[in-house]
């Protein structure tokens, strides 16, 4: 085929494929700026003209059964509370098993393998029992403590941990290094990369997640955003313009942490594939 | 001394007030809609009137969420001190061992027997005792657009009365308006789904239907009445054509809105939406009679009742009634809303008469059935709307749909 | 010289006691992990298994041990059981449904990605990576408002095709779409990543050797590509399959499960039985818990089995 008519082609194909996959969000946008009347006309006009902030003012009024912004600093400090002792837990786990000796490491390091089979729908009933023995739920700590039971991390920092050469902490262990220091001096510096990684995954899986919080958040002031959304739909039904600008509002968050960690993510992804070879 | 003693009394007096604080009552409704504004502004009131002695938190979720969360709340010792329950959930609420009896405070509460519609005066007692004070009675409404009957040559002001004349007008009403060979305004839309079964309940309950047997061991919807009643609904969609086939949920709201469908079936509660659209000239009614025998229309009532919490707390208990007192005393507002109060006091006063939509969809309020409630009661007519779905689908001839939900229903009664 | 001794034995008394607490420090590190996986995961594993015998009665705090009767709901006629397996059934549908065009779409889109002539790589990747950082709610909704009968996107594009107004929402077929697309639009960038760093390992000198034996792109899609692939793709394809056992959302907030429980996944019914406002049954839900669980585990190491089993094969024949 003709190098440069190939060329055309896959450029206007990934260009087509790229405004496809914009689109709805673009539409999204449109209605979230619309009056009723313009949403409901048909042919619907694509052009962002007659503008109105309407929409977004209606979903702010509403603090009682819909207090957005709570939500946001709701799931902004549930991620970030997670992510974090997530990522904590997880080093010092994998780090005891990649690099010290004790007895029962081979099979904590096998339980935990085999953990990562189990569907976790099994999990789910149980586990919500427990918090509301434990009084947890409508508190934000029902989101955050119970995933730190999470291997994944664990799993991905060992990999990690092993990969870095021993002569660098034989040198360290020489010069009289205890444990902390060898952990904090060089193997930590050396994972920034795969730290940085699991922190941003830790932190957009629970930021999204949806079933888990639906069942142990009630209040609307303790919930995250996207039980937010379902209650906003449950509540506009039709209303097409305020739970549009709603979804926005819950959307955006998202996309500006994405666009801001997608380096990370990517990369993570990646990770996760190749170890599985 | 006797000044010593008269200000120590004074610093006593003054100390004993901060001690009797104020009491928190924390409220919870569903009230998620354009309802839930005027919810809000009667708690402000109250609060406002009643500043130091009682303050009520509201919350509000949606109905699917409050119904999942109350037991679940009330178990771990957090849940709500008064709340909202459905007339439906009544009984079910009793029996998981949630609700407090109100008899005692009947008479502070200021409720009477000969104040209350009847069928809804019924339905919160139990064993006797009360255990709900009615708020209000939402019945199914019959919508109809005032422009579209004119231009089809039908008087704006005399809507159907019965199902030949309601046939009649869908027909009339059902056109292509812009020549383009396809229909663009319809007599009515049946939806698959929401709200289609409280239609199918209306005609059925208006030719005489019972749903179940009398003590509730089987479902007694399968019989003409029941097959009449949905082989209607069916028959304005595929044979008489005057609805769409296959209408989304809400499609007939957003339809209505646009000027697209001529007479619509939806709850009271969807009137403010309706008032709010600029240039929608239309009228709001009781339902015609679309059965055989008699008039008749479904309707939910929302009332307000006490929990009961693991320790009691006389003091909110009390508190409770108050509050509970002052909102029904105050149903005029709440009508406003879009509901229907349950006091008859307040439907006959000059003042609720006067509210547009309100009096005329009144009129049907004595034409309400309600079906008997028991805790089983959502269950067990789950396969009727299941049956209903499929069968203005196309997918499922009314006979063996109406069989296989009576199946499922007795199998669920006889559990 | 008494001294000496005394100080001798000061310092082989901590040396012991650091042998000892060096020995307890790996213990130290494991034990945050441990208390988290102890009490949400290895103590639930076990829970289930018991809520699953009892009738679990939320409010009162009642447990009341029933024995089988969960399982006999779930295996014995009735309309229980029906629900059930209609659940598992439309859960395996989705399964079949979605899992070979997330991967085929995502393998269509990382080999052009991958592609040389192609500008701007990582606006595209972006472009098409941008959905999966939304939740499931949120595509939902706007999906949902797309696929509207009467006066959604969809709808008005199609008309230009002459197609007239579907009901995504509403009907059979259609209904299984107005969940496939936005899952599709939501996942398949996560896959592509993959397939993409899978792509990207694989050695030029392949390619190079096959274009030599004047093996035309086709075929070196198929004799190059594909196998070099083969790790990644079951990758995918397991994670794949497991994460579409768990369709909540878009069947809760798009469909409604409808029309008549035809979209109406497992989880979601699980979830309406044990939150069931009149009724809560979390013993029975419990037990559904196990029985999809042990379905999911099956059809886990099944696919598994066959993904290296057919390496194996393909090794003996060269």
């Amino acid at each position: 085929m003709d190098k440069r008519r190939e060329r055309k082609i896959i450029n206007l194909v990934a260009l087509i494929l790229a405004i496809m996959f914009l689109f709805p969000i673009y539409w999204t946008l449109l209605t979230a700026f619309r009056t009723e009347a313009q949403i409901l006309k048909w042919p619907p006009s694509f052009l962002p003209v007659n503008m109105t902030l309407d929409n977004f003012r209606e979903v702010f009024a509403h603090p009682q059964d819909t207090p957005v912004i709570k939500w946001f600093a709701n799931s902004l400090f549930a991620a970030v509370s997670y992510a974090t002792l997530s990522v904590i837990v997880s080093v010092l786990a994998a780090f005891a098993l990649a690099r010290m000796k004790f007895k029962f490491r081979d099979m904590y390091f096998k339980i935990i393998l085999a953990s990562m089979t189990i569907p976790g729908m099994i999990l789910f009933l149980p586990n919500y029992t427990t918090v509301d023995k434990l009084g947890w739920t409508d508190s934000l700590i029902a989101i955050i403590i119970p995933g730190l039971a999470s291997t994944f991390g664990i799993f991905l920092l060992r990999q990690f941990f092993i990969g870095i050469p021993k002569e660098l902490e034989e040198a360290a262990v020489i010069d009289g290094a205890n444990i902390f220091q060898r952990m904090f001096h060089i193997i930590l510096p050396l994972s920034r990369e795969a730290l940085i990684i699991l922190w941003v995954m830790n932190f957009m899986a629970n930021w999204n997640d949806y079933l888990w919080p639906l069942v142990v958040l009630y209040s609307p002031e303790k919930r995250t955003m996207p039980v937010g959304m379902s209650t906003l739909q449950g509540k506009y039904i039709t209303n097409y313009g305020p739970l549009m600008a709603g979804a926005l509002l819950i959307a955006i968050p998202s996309i500006i942490i994405f666009l801001l960690v997608e380096r990370y993510y990517v990369k993570g992804i990646n990770v996760t594939g190749a170890l599985k070879e | 001394m006797q000044k010593a003693f008269l200000l120590l009394l004074l610093v006593v007096g003054m100390l004993s007030t901060l001690v009797i604080s104020e009491i928190t009552l924390e409220y919870w409704t569903g009230f998620t809609g354009p309802d839930g504004k005027f919810m809000q502004e009667l708690v402000n009131q109250f609060n406002k009137e009643h500043d130091g002695q009682i303050k009520v938190n509201m919350s509000v979720m949606l109905w699917d969420d409050y119904y999942t969360k109350l037991p679940i709340s009330l178990a771990s010792g957090k849940g709500p001190d008064v709340g909202i329950a459905h007339i439906d959930s009544i009984t079910g609420l009793i029996n998981q061992g949630m609700l407090l009896p109100l008899d005692i405070y009947e008479d502070t509460m200021n409720i009477k027997e000969g104040d209350i519609v009847a069928p809804v005066w019924k339905a919160v007692h139990n064993d006797g005792k009360l255990y709900a004070v009615p708020l209000d009675v939402h019945p199914l409404t019959f919508y109809w657009n005032k422009k579209l009957f004119k231009e089809a040559g039908l008087d704006p002001e005399k809507p159907p009365t019965n199902r030949e004349e309601f046939i009649q007008y869908a027909k009339a009403l059902t056109r292509d308006t812009d020549g383009d060979g396809e229909i663009d305004q319809w007599g009515t839309m049946i939806p698959v789904g929401w709200p289609n079964y409280f239609i199918w309940y209306s005609v059925f309950f208006s030719n005489g239907g019972k749903l179940f047997n009398d003590d509730i061991t089987e479902a007694a919807y399968n019989s003409p009445e029941g097959r009449d009643a949905m082989q209607f609904l069916v028959d304005l969609v595929y044979k008489y054509k005057v609805s769409p086939e296959k209408v989304q949920v809400d499609a007939d709201v957003d339809a209505f809105k646009r000027g697209e469908c001529a007479m619509e079936f939806n709850g009271i509660w969807m009137l403010t939406s309706y008032i709010d659209v600029e240039g929608l000239e239309f009228g709001a009614g009781q339902i015609p009679q679309l059965g055989l025998k008699r008039p008749a229309e479904w309707a939910g009532s929302h009332t307000m009742v006490i929990f009961k919490k693991r320790k009691k707390d006389w003091d909110k208990i009390e508190a409770a009634a108050k509050f509970i007192s002052w909102i029904s005393n105050h149903s005029i507002e709440w009508a406003k809303a879009g509901q229907i109060p349950a006091n008859i006091s307040v439907i006959n006063s000059e003042e609720f008469q006067s509210l547009p939509y309100h009096n005329n969809i009144a009129k049907g309020i004595e034409n309400v059935v309600f079906p008997p409630f028991f805790d089983r009661y959502g269950d067990a007519t789950g396969p009727i709307w299941e049956a209903l779905n499929l069968t203005i689908l196309g997918q499922k001839p009314v006979e063996q749909a109406l069989s296989d939900a009576e199946e499922i229903t007795n199998e669920i009664l006889q559990e | 010289m008494s001294s000496l001794r005394l100080d001798n034995r000061r310092v082989l008394f901590c040396e012991v006691i650091f042998l000892r607490l060096k020995k307890v420090v790996p213990y130290l590190f494991l034990t945050p992990h441990a208390i988290f996986f102890g009490m949400f995961f290895i103590f639930p594993l076990f829970k289930s298994i018991f809520m699953s015998f009892t009738e679990w009665g939320l409010f009162q705090g009642m447990i009341k041990f029933v024995g089988f009767e969960n399982y006999e709901k779930i295996f014995t006629a009735g309309y229980r059981s029906r629900y059930f397996w209609k659940a598992i059934w439309v859960t395996v549908q989705f399964v079949i449904y979605s899992v070979p065009l997330l991967i085929v779409i995502a393998l269509l889109l990382a080999l052009l990605l991958n592609n040389k002539k192609l500008k701007l790589k990582n606006f595209y990747l972006t472009a098409f990576f941008i959905p999966t950082a939304l939740s499931a709610t949120v595509i939902a909704v706007i999906w949902k408002w797309i696929m509207n009968n009467q006066a959604g996107l969809l709808n008005y594009f199609l008309s230009f095709i002459g197609v007239d107004k579907i009901p995504w929402i509403t009907d059979l077929p259609w209904v299984w779409l107005a969940i496939i697309i936005p899952t599709i639009w939501w996942t398949v960038g996560w896959n592509t990543i993959i397939i993409l760093g899978g792509l990207s390992k694989i050695p030029e000198v392949l390619y190079d050797a096959a274009k030599v034996d004047g093996a035309s792109r086709f075929k070196r899609f198929i004799h190059v590509t594909l196998p070099g692939l083969k790790n990644v793709l079951m990758f995918v394809t397991i994670t794949q399959v497991l994460a579409s056992f768990g369709l909540f959302a878009q069947s809760q907030l798009i469909t409604g499960g409808g029309p008549a429980r035809a979209t109406l996944p497992i989880m979601l019914h699980i979830y309406n039985e044990a939150f069931n406002p009149s009724r809560p049954r979390m013993g029975y839900a419990a037990a559904m818990s196990i029985i999809t669980g042990i379905i999911i585990l099956s059809v886990t190491f099944i696919q598994y089995y066959l993904f290296t089993h057919q390496r194996k094969v393909k090794r003996y024949h060269g």
